[in-house]
C-alpha cells in the first residue's frame, strides 16, 4: 500500500496530461487543425518554404528513404562536430576533438535516440558539441521515432492506397507543434527549480575546504593541510608526493533546455557524466518529478493519438493499458527489491550507496524503472549500484523491446509488432486468417513483424556474444563474476534497445566496444523502422475486412493477458539463459 | 441407397501405418528435410551430435560429457527426425490410399468417335486418351466414358460412383444442368453424344487424384506466414544458444572454472526451445485439412479455398434442400362461406387423389391424418382425373355431375367467374393473409363454389434455426437465396432465423449481391449447380459447385461438391476453421512448452558454474544427465503424442471469437505450460532409475 501511494504521484499526472496530448498529436496525424494552428502555421509554411518541401504524400520506400538520409546526414554532421570541436567555436574548455571511435559511437548513439555515452559530458564536450551537436539531434532523432509512428498509423488506418504521408513534413509539424512548445515550457519550468542555463562555460571557484589528494588523484582521508606552506599531515605524520587542490570547476552548461528534451523525447543523453544524478541537471524533488513527468508524457499520450487517430479509442486504450501493467510490473518488483536492499554484517543496509539523498530508495527505483521503460535511459542514481533484482527489472524493460511506453514513437510501434503476432496467433485459435483492425497479415506483414519484434534480441544478443569472446572485454568491467557478466549484458541490452543507460561500471571507451556498441544500436533502431514502414505500406494498400463477432478483438482482456503473455515470453526465452548467468547468479550467490 | 465412402474411416490402419512408417526414413533423405526448416534445424542438430560422438569415441571430448549421454542425445533427435516424417507421412497415407483407389478406376478405353459430329453412325475407335478438345463421340450403355465432356445428344443414367461413392445412378442428359459428364465414370443405359471438355492428363478424374494425394499441394499463405513465425523463432533460439556459449567461456574465465560448457548441451537446448512440436506437426495439419475435405466428398481446387472457408462471413444459401425441405407440404384446411372444414379436406383430397407431386401427396396424407379420410380406391366413382397443365394451372376430378377443381387463387377465380358464378370474398382475404405469412394458398371449389382454402407451407428443415443463431454468433450471417416473392421470402426467412435473404433471385441479382458484400469486406461462400451460377461462383470466395452442375459451374468454382449437397458449405466451414485453429492451438502448445524445458535444462548446465542455480531446478530432476535427456525425451515424445489432434482437428464449437479464444488458450496454453513440467518429471524418475541400473 505505501509503496502504491508513493508511485502514483509519478504515474498520475503524465496519464492524466497524455489524453489531452494524444488528441492534440491525432490531429497532427490526421492532418487536422489545432488550437496552435493559427500561431504556428504562417511559420510553418514558411519554413517549407525556405527548405523547398515539396508536401506530396510519399510512399513506404520514398518514406523510408527520407528517414535513412536525414539519419545518415545527421550522423555526418554529428560526427563532424565531435571529432573537430577544438576547431569550432564555443570551447571555452579548450577539449580536443573526440577520438574516432569514440566520436562515431556517440554519433551514432545520438541520430538512433540512443543516448549511450562512453564519456562523461563535463570533461569531454565543447557548449557547441552540446548544443549544436547533441541537443539538435535529441530534436531529430526524437522526431524521427515519431513520424514513423505516424506513418504506421496511417497505413493502418487507410486502405487501397500507396501513400503513407510526408515525412519531411511530419517532421517538421512534429517539431514546431509538438517537441519545440514542450521543450520550451519544460525548460523554464526547470529553470525555476534551479537547473542552469547559460553559454558562459564553466566556472572556477575556490572550494570551502581544500582537499588533499596522492598522485593518483585519490583523496586522502583524515588529511590535515596547511594550505599556506603546502603541508599534509596525517595523524601529526607529513605526507609527500601529494598535490593539494583549493579550486573547484562549477560545470555550467545549458542545462535546462538540454535536461528539457533529453527527457520528453526520451533522449536521455546527460549534459554530465552523472546525469540527472547531478544536482545542475536535477536539483531538488521538485525539478526530479518535473523530469519524470516529461519522461512518461509523450509515450503515454501516443497511445491514445493512435486510438483517436484510428477512430477506435479502445484500441489505443488496450495497448495503454498493456503498456500500464507492463510498467507497474517492473515498478512494483523493484522498489519492493530495493526497499529490502542487500545488506553487509559489518556495514548494514547497503540500498542507499549510489544513491542521491535527495532522491532516496524509492524514487530512485521508480526513475530507474520510467527511465528503462521508455528508453529514455537517463538516469538519477547509479544502476550498477542497485540490487541485483532490481538491475535485472531494468535489464528486462529494455530487453523486452521497450515496449512499455517506450521511446517515443518506437515504443509504440514496437509495441504494435509485438500485436501483430499476438493477433496472429490468437486469430489462429479462433479458426480465422489473422486481420487487425481489418487489414490481412499475410507471409509479408508476418516477416516484418517478426523483424520489428525481434530485432532487439537479435542486436543484443549478437553484440554480447561477440564482446564475450573479446578478452579486451574483461578489462572494462568493474566488477567480477556474474556481477562483472551483468555489465556486459546490460551495456549491450541499453545499445540494442536504443535505451543509454549504463550500469556505470563498465567502460564503454575502448575501440572495439565503441564500435560494436555502434553497430548495435543501428540494428536496434533502423531495422524495426525499416520493418514497420514496409508494415505501414503494405497495410494502406489493403481493403479492409468486416468485423463480425467472429472476429477476434483486440481491445478485450483476453488480447491484453495474451499480449502480455506473448511480450514476457518473447523475451523472457530469448534473454533467459543471459539472465540466469547475470543477475539471476548475482542474485542467488550474494544472498 | 447405401452410401458407400470411398475411404475407410479407421485412422490407423495396419497397412496404411507401415507404409508411414517405410515413408518416415525415406523422408530422411537431406533434401525432403529442407523443405520443414525447423526441422531442419533438428536434423543438422542430429547430424552434428552423431559426429560428436564419432570424435568422443577417439577420444576428443565436449566438455565433460560423457560418450554414452551423447550417443542417446543422438538417438532421441533422430527419433525426433523421424516422429516428425511419421506424422507427414500418417497424413499422406489417407490420401495415397483414396488415389490409388481412383487410379484403379482408370483403364484404357476404346472411344467411338465421331467422324462427322452431326452424324453418330459414322464413328471411328481410338484410344480413349487419343482425344482432342472439341472431339465427339459416342457412348453406350455398359461402357466406361472415356474423357470429361459435355452431352450434346441423348439421356442415360450413369453410374458415378467411381468418384462420388455414392452408388445411385444419376441422369444425364443434354441441354440444361444435368449435362457434364466425367472421364473414368459408367453409362448403365441408353447412350449419349458427348463433346470433349478436357484432354486426358487435364481430366477431373486426374486433378482429383493429384488433389487427394496432395502431389501438387503448395503451402498457403497463412501456413508460410506462421512458418516465417517459427523459423525466426528458431533463428533466435539459435542466436540464443551461440551466444550462450560464448557468455559461458568468458563467466569461466571470470570464475576460473574449466570445463564449463558442453556443445551438446547447447544443441540440446537449442531442440528443446525451437518449436519443433508445431514444426513437426505443420504440413500434417495442412495435409489432413485437406484429406477431411475430401472424406466429407468435397474436392478443394487449393488449399487456399479451405482457409477462405474459415473465414468465410456471409454464406449465400439456397432455400431448397439448405433451410427448408424440397417441397411444400398442406398445413392446413380453411373453409369458407359457412363450408365444413371435413367437407374441404374431403374435396381436397379428392382433387389431389391423382396428384403425385409432393403437394399433392401431402393433402391426401394430411386430410388422412386430420379427418381419418381414406384414400379412396380411385375406381371407385368412377373419377375422371384432370391433370395439371399449364394452360389452366389447375388439376382436379370430375365425375357424376360434379366438378372439383384446385389451384391457386387467380387462376381459379378465373375458372369461377367464366362459369358464371361469384368468387368469395372472404376466400380473397384468406388468401392475402396466407400469402402474407409465406405460404402458398391453393383453392378449391366444387361446382364452381369455392369450398375453402389448402394451405401450402414451406417445412423449415429441424434445427436449422438453431444452426443459424450458432453462425451469427461466430459472426457469420446466412442469407437465403430463392425465387420466390419477396413476401412469401420474408416470411421463411423470418421463420428459419436467416439474416437476411434475397428474392426472385436472378443469375445477375446474386452476382450483385456477392459484389455487394465483398464492397463491404466480406468474405463469401455459395453453392451452385447450373450454368448461370457461374459468374456468381466465379465471383464468390468460396464457390462450391455441386458434382451433378454443369461444367462451366464446376470451372467457376473452386471447390466441387461431389454429393452435390446443398448444406455442405456448412460443413466446408467447420473444416476451415478447424484446420486454422489446429495450427494456432499446437503454435501456441508448442511455445508454451519451452518455458518448463528451461527450468529443466538452464539449472543442469550451469551446474558447474552457479552451483546455486539449483534452485531454478523446480521440478526437482535427478541429475543434469537425466534431466537434459528428459526434456529431449518429452520434446520427441510430444510429437507422437499429438499426431491424432493434428490429424482430426481441434475440437470445434460454434461460439464467439472470445469464447473460443478463451477455451483454446485455456487448454492449448496453459496445459501447454502445464503438461511437460509434469511429462518431464515423470520421464525424469524413469531415465533416473534407468541410469541407476546402468
Amino acid at each position: 500500500m505505501n509503496i502504491i501511494v508513493q508511485i502514483l504521484p509519478y504515474v498520475i499526472l503524465p496519464f492524466i496530461l497524455a489524453i489531452p496530448l494524444g488528441l492534440y498529436m491525432s490531429k497532427l496525424v490526421d492532418g487536422e487543425k489545432n488550437f496552435m494552428t493559427k500561431v504556428i502555421s504562417p511559420f510553418e509554411n514558411k519554413v517549407y518554404k525556405w527548405l523547398k518541401i515539396n508536401q506530396k504524400e510519399m510512399n513506404w520506400k520514398k518514406y523510408l528513404s527520407s528517414v535513412l538520409s536525414l539519419s545518415v546526414m545527421s550522423f555526418i554532421v554529428l560526427f563532424l562536430i565531435l571529432k573537430f570541436q577544438d576547431l569550432l567555436p564555443m570551447n571555452s574548455n579548450h577539449f580536443t576533438g573526440m577520438s574516432w571511435t569514440l566520436a562515431f559511437n556517440t554519433a551514432i548513439s545520438f541520430v538512433t535516440n540512443t543516448d549511450w555515452q562512453s564519456y562523461s559530458g563535463e570533461t569531454t564536450l565543447s557548449n557547441f558539441s552540446q548544443i549544436a551537436g547533441l541537443t539538435v539531434q535529441n530534436f531529430v532523432s526524437a522526431a524521427v521515432g515519431i513520424a514513423v509512428l505516424f506513418a504506421l498509423i496511417r497505413g493502418l488506418k487507410r486502405s487501397s492506397v500507396n501513400v503513407i504521408g510526408n515525412f519531411w513534413k511530419d517532421f517538421i509539424r512534429i517539431q514546431l507543434y509538438v517537441l519545440i512548445p514542450l521543450s520550451l515550457v519544460t525548460s523554464v519550468i526547470l529553470i525555476a527549480t534551479g537547473v542552469p542555463q547559460t553559454f558562459s562555460g564553466s566556472k572556477t571557484v575556490d572550494l570551502v575546504q581544500p582537499v588533499a589528494v596522492n598522485d593518483n588523484g585519490v583523496p586522502i582521508t583524515n588529511a590535515k593541510i596547511n594550505v599556506k606552506t603546502k603541508a599534509v599531515t596525517v595523524n601529526g605524520k607529513k605526507i609527500n608526493n601529494v598535490s593539494i587542490i583549493t579550486k573547484e570547476e562549477l560545470p555550467l552548461y545549458a542545462q535546462a533546455s538540454q535536461v528539457a528534451i533529453k527527457q520528453l523525447g526520451s533522449n536521455g543523453g546527460g549534459v554530465l557524466g552523472t546525469n540527472s544524478a547531478h544536482p545542475y541537471e536535477n536539483p531538488s524533488p521538485l525539478s526530479n518529478f518535473i523530469e519524470m513527468t516529461a519522461m512518461m508524457l509523450i509515450p503515454a499520450a501516443l497511445c491514445f493519438t493512435f486510438g483517436f487517430s484510428i477512430k477506435r479509442r479502445r484500441e489505443g486504450i488496450a495497448i495503454f493499458i498493456t503498456m500500464t501493467i507492463l510498467l507497474t510490473f517492473g515498478l512494483v518488483v523493484s522498489v519492493l527489491m530495493e526497499q529490502k536492499g542487500f545488506s553487509l554484517a559489518h556495514i548494514g543496509n547497503l540500498n542507499m550507496e549510489g544513491k542521491e539523498i535527495r532522491n532516496g530508495v524509492t524514487i530512485s527505483s521508480i526513475w530507474s524503472v520510467f527511465a528503462t521503460a521508455t528508453g529514455t535511459g537517463s538516469v538519477n542514481a547509479s544502476l550498477d549500484s542497485f540490487s541485483a533484482f532490481a538491475g535485472m527489472i531494468f535489464m528486462i524493460l529494455i530487453q523486452l523491446g521497450e515496449v512499455a511506453f517506450g521511446g517515443v514513437g518506437s515504443g509504440l510501434y514496437g509495441m504494435l509488432g509485438f500485436v501483430i503476432l499476438t493477433v496472429f496467433i490468437a486469430s489462429l485459435m479462433v479458426g480465422r486468417t489473422p486481420t487487425y483492425l481489418g487489414k490481412k497479415i499475410g507471409p509479408k506483414e508476418m516477416r516484418m513483424a517478426v523483424l520489428a519484434c525481434l530485432a532487439t534480441p537479435l542486436a543484443i544478443l549478437l553484440g554480447s556474444g561477440i564482446a564475450a569472446t573479446l578478452k579486451s572485454t574483461l578489462g572494462s568491467l568493474t566488477n567480477s563474476g556474474a556481477h562483472g557478466f551483468s555489465e556486459l549484458l546490460y551495456a549491450f541490452s541499453s545499445a540494442g534497445g536504443n535505451n543509454g543507460s549504463s550500469f556505470s561500471g563498465f567502460n564503454g571507451n575502448t575501440e572495439i566496444l565503441n564500435i560494436l556498441l555502434g553497430l548495435v544500436m543501428i540494428i536496434g533502431r533502423f531495422l524495426p523502422i525499416f520493418a514497420v514502414l514496409v508494415i505501414a505500406g503494405s497495410m494502406a494498400k489493403q481493403k479492409v475486412s468486416a468485423e463480425t463477432s467472429g472476429t477476434l478483438s483486440t481491445s478485450n482482456i483476453t488480447f491484453i493477458v495474451l499480449l502480455i503473455l506473448v511480450i514476457l515470453i518473447i523475451g523472457v526465452l530469448s534473454f533467459f539463459p543471459a539472465l540466469s548467468l547475470g543477475p539471476i547468479a548475482d542474485f542467488l550467490t550474494r544472498r | 441407397m447405401e452410401k458407400k465412402k470411398m475411404i475407410n474411416n479407421s485412422m490407423f490402419d495396419k497397412s496404411m501405418l507401415l507404409r508411414a512408417v517405410k515413408d518416415s526414413f525415406i523422408k530422411l533423405s537431406p533434401k525432403d528435410e529442407l523443405k520443414n526448416p525447423v526441422m531442419f534445424l533438428v536434423y543438422v542438430s542430429a547430424l552434428l551430435t552423431t559426429i560428436l560422438f564419432v570424435f568422443s569415441l577417439f577420444g576428443i571430448k565436449d566438455g565433460i560429457v560423457t560418450a554414452a549421454f551423447i550417443l542417446c542425445v543422438a538417438i532421441i533427435l533422430w527419433a525426433t527426425c523421424l516422429f516428425s516424417n511419421f506424422a507427414e507421412a500418417v497424413a499422406e497415407g489417407r490420401g495415397k490410399a483414396q488415389a490409388d483407389s481412383l487410379r484403379a478406376t482408370r483403364k484404357e478405353v476404346i472411344a467411338h468417335k465421331l467422324i462427322d459430329k452431326n452424324d453418330k453412325n459414322q464413328i471411328e475407335s481410338i484410344e480413349g486418351t487419343l482425344l482432342k478438345k472439341g472431339d465427339y463421340f459416342l457412348v453406350e450403355a455398359n461402357e466406361q466414358i472415356p474423357a470429361d465432356g459435355e452431352v450434346v445428344e441423348g439421356a442415360a443414367s450413369v453410374d458415378e460412383s467411381a468418384i462420388t461413392g455414392e452408388s445411385a445412378p444419376v441422369i444425364r442428359e443434354a441441354g440444361g444442368d444435368r449435362s457434364a459428364v466425367t472421364g473414368g465414370t459408367t453409362i448403365l443405359s441408353d447412350w449419349l453424344v458427348i463433346k470433349v471438355t478436357q484432354e486426358a492428363g487435364n481430366s477431373f478424374l486426374d486433378k482429383m487424384i493429384g488433389m487427394v494425394e496432395g502431389a501438387n499441394r503448395k503451402k498457403t499463405p497463412n501456413e508460410v506466414a506462421l512458418e516465417i513465425l517459427l523459423v525466426a523463432l528458431s533463428l533466435i533460439f539459435l542466436l540464443v544458444t551461440a551466444s550462450l556459449y560464448t557468455y559461458t567461456s568468458m563467466t569461466s574465465v571470470l570464475l576460473g572454472v574449466k570445463d564449463s560448457i558442453s556443445v551438446v548441451w547447447l544443441i540440446a537446448l537449442l531442440v528443446c526451445l525451437a518449436p519443433t512440436t508445431i514444426g513437426a506437426l505443420l504440413s500434417a495439419i495442412g495435409i489432413a485439412g485437406m484429406s477431411r475435405l475430401n472424406r466429407a466428398n468435397v474436392l478443394a481446387m487449393s488449399g487456399r479455398a479451405i482457409e477462405a472457408a474459415g473465414d468465410v462471413d456471409v454464406l449465400l444459401l439456397d432455400k431448397t434442400g439448405t433451410i427448408t425441405l424440397g417441397n411444400r407440404r398442406a398445413a392446413e384446411f380453411i373453409p369458407v362461406d359457412g363450408h365444413e372444414i371435413s367437407e374441404v379436406a374431403d374435396v381436397a383430397q379428392l382433387a389431389s387423389l391423382a396428384d403425385e407431386t409432393p403437394e399433392g401427396r401431402s393433402i391426401v396424407i394430411l386430410a388422412k391424418n386430420q379427418f381419418g379420410l381414406r384414400e379412396r380406391k380411385i375406381n371407385e366413382k368412377h373419377l375422371e382425373f384432370i391433370p395439371f397443365t399449364a394452360q389452366t394451372k389447375m388439376s382436379g376430378v370430375n365425375y357424376a355431375n360434379v366438378e372439383i377443381r384446385k389451384g391457386a387463387a387467380a387462376n381459379i377465380e378465373k375458372y369461377v367467374k367464366e362459369n358464371n358464378h361469384q368468387y368469395s370474398k372472404e376466400c380473397q382475404n384468406i388468401v392475402e393473409k396466407i400469402s402474407k405469412k409465406g405460404g402458398t394458398p391453393l383453392v378449391v371449389t366444387k361446382n364452381y363454389e369455392i369450398y375453402g382454402i389448402i394451405y401450402l407451407k414451406d417445412i423449415i428443415k429441424k434445427g436449422v434455426k438453431e444452426k443459424f443463431a450458432d453462425l451469427r454468433k461466430m459472426g457469420i450471417q446466412t442469407i437465403m437465396i430463392t425465387g420466390d416473392n419477396p413476401i412469401t421470402a420474408a416470411a421463411i426467412a423470418a421463420e428459419a432465423g436467416v439474416d437476411d435473404f434475397l428474392a426472385q433471385a436472378t443469375p445477375e441479382s446474386k452476382l450483385e449481391t456477392i459484389k455487394e458484400f465483398q464492397k463491404k469486406g466480406h468474405l463469401v461462400a455459395m453453392t451452385g449447380d447450373g450454368t448461370n451460377d457461374a459468374p456468381a461462383l466465379a465471383q464468390a470466395d468460396v464457390a462450391v459447385a455441386m458434382n451433378s452442375g454443369t461444367q462451366a459451374a464446376k470451372e467457376a468454382g473452386n471447390m466441387v461438391d461431389l454429393d452435390s449437397s446443398p448444406t455442405k458449405l456448412l460443413e466446408i466451414v467447420k473444416i476451415g476453421k478447424q484446420l486454422l485453429m489446429t495450427r494456432g492451438s499446437l503454435t501456441t502448445f508448442s511455445i508454451a512448452n519451452d518455458i518448463s524445458k528451461y527450468f529443466a535444462i538452464i539449472p543442469a548446465i550451469f551446474m558447474n558454474l552457479y552451483p546455486r542455480l539449483q534452485v531454478l531446478n523446480i521440478m526437482h530432476l535427478s541429475s543434469p544427465t537425466s534431466a537434459i535427456l528428459s526434456a529431449l525425451i518429452f520434446n520427441a515424445l510430444i510429437i507422437v503424442a499429438l499426431i491424432p489432434l493434428a490429424l482430426k482437428g481441434v475440437k470445434y464449437r460454434e461460439v464467439t471469437a472470445k469464447k473460443l479464444l478463451n477455451h483454446n488458450l485455456l487448454i492449448y496454453g496453459l496445459g501447454g505450460i502445464i503438461i511437460p513440467f509434469i511429462a518431464i518429471k515423470l520421464i525424469d524418475m524413469i531415465v533416473a532409475s534407468l541410469l541407476g541400473i546402468v
